[in-house]
């Protein structure tokens, strides 16, 4: 028989037939006797046993991965966000194709390189605002990006914004990383490509002076209304 | 990138299917050698909050010394899904004792109404190959609904299937209404 199973630790709801039901939480490991079970009823969306979730705890350890709700991201930052993928190419049009065809992507070239027969291109892969950022939480934009252009010969795959990149620059060795590139600018941003304690190369994108921090995507709320707009 | 509230260059992306996540790309998948020092790195550089992802979901069993970790890199939830738009949270795992080069992949959604051969077949026609094996199909949030490909220049990508357990009011789900 299927049921709705609700895990009183984290608020997640599953619903499985009995002899599928995991003996701990797919999504915070609390043991099966913290499931709250009702029967199913033709659809989740309609089930009536709803738990709040935690709230983050100010005291976390930093280091401590067991399950937690997420830290409270500090305001009028956006240090550490991961930004955007890189996808590297050898042959611009094979490339947009397979990613527009197959995935539905949304594809057009950067401002400064229209004209180009190997442009960097951006890349919608969801709903988006018209300055081309995400609308919705937790999927991302990128970058088609020609392989030639990477200089490192690394493949960084993906961007990571920061408050400054001079103090990166200055912090990386100290923690097992390298500096792949140093600081760079792209039609008036700054990158540089570094290379953390464990070989993954990657991009940092220090935040533009003309961030507000009013943006959707500059945002740290926590009790935003669930249902989607 | 641009910054500002205008339209990049020169028009608004697309609009998108209701009810429909295909394409998204929902996951930096990472890969790491010392979990320690790797964690060091980018708490303490970056700031990201990490969480030991569940054995029923991937992981490995509490406590291990070479986690799988779910990881978020700006506000989220306490599901560790984002709570605003904009970045992308991470799932980092052990590359294991023999690794020489690491692999960064991502995990992007597929249909959920599909058979996952179908969105194979068409990596296929559009000169990508599939990596490793496609699995038995079968709904819910094991193997059955996830498989590896790679683009026609040799980027790697999770393809997930998201079971139909899906509510619709998770903040990941939006859609544009008009």
């Amino acid at each position: 028989m299927k049921y709705i199973y609700t895990c009183f630790k984290c608020g997640f709801p599953f619903a499985l037939e009995e002899a599928d039901c995991p003996e701990n939480c797919p999504s915070c490991s609390a043991s099966k006797d913290q499931y709250l079970v009702e029967p199913w009823n033709g659809s989740i969306e309609a089930r009536r046993i709803h738990v709040d979730p935690p709230d983050p705890d100010p005291n976390w350890n930093k280091y401590d991965v067991s399950y937690h709700h997420p830290k409270h991201f500090p305001e009028k930052t956006r240090h550490g966000r991961v930004r955007r993928f890189v996808v590297e190419y050898d042959d611009a049009k094979v490339t947009k194709d397979f990613y527009a065809d197959v995935f539905d992507w949304d594809i057009i070239p950067v401002e400064c390189d229209q004209d180009k027969e190997d442009p960097l291109m951006f890349a919608a892969t969801g709903p988006g605002s018209p300055n081309w950022e995400p609308k919705f939480a937790s999927f991302g934009y990128g970058f088609l990006k020609p392989r030639k252009s990477d200089d490192t010969g690394k493949n960084p795959r993906f961007v990571v914004e920061v408050d400054n990149i001079d103090e990166m620059l200055g912090k990386v060795e100290g923690y097992g990383g390298k500096v792949l590139k140093a600081k760079y600018e792209v039609d008036g941003n700054l990158y540089a490509v570094l290379e953390d304690s464990e070989g993954n190369a990657f991009y940092i994108w220090q935040t533009p002076d003309d961030v507000t921090f009013d943006e959707p995507e500059s945002q740290n709320f926590y009790k935003w209304e669930r249902k989607p707009m | 990138m641009n910054t500002k509230n205008k339209p990049y260059p020169n028009r608004a992306p697309k609009k998108y299917p209701n009810k429909d996540l295909h394409g998204r790309v929902r996951f930096l998948n990472l890969q790491y050698k010392d979990f320690k020092r790797y964690q060091k790195f980018w708490v303490d550089l970056f700031g990201w909050d990490m969480f030991e992802l569940p054995e029923a979901a991937g992981g490995q069993k509490p406590g291990s010394s070479a986690p799988s970790l779910l990881t978020a890199t700006g506000p989220s939830y306490e599901t560790w899904e984002g709570v605003v738009p904009g970045h992308m949270n991470i799932i980092a795992g052990y590359a294991g004792d023999d690794a020489e080069e690491l692999e960064i992949s991502y995990t992007m959604e597929i249909h959920m109404d599909e058979p996952i051969v179908k969105t194979a077949d068409r990596v296929l026609k559009y000169g990508g190959s599939v990596y490793g094996e496609i699995p038995e199909d079968k709904e819910g949030w094991g193997a059955g609904g996830r498989f590896a490909v790679k683009d026609p220049n040799g980027n790697i990508w999770g393809l997930w299937r998201c079971p139909s357990s899906r509510t619709w009011d998770e903040a990941e789900a939006g859609w544009d209404k008009d």
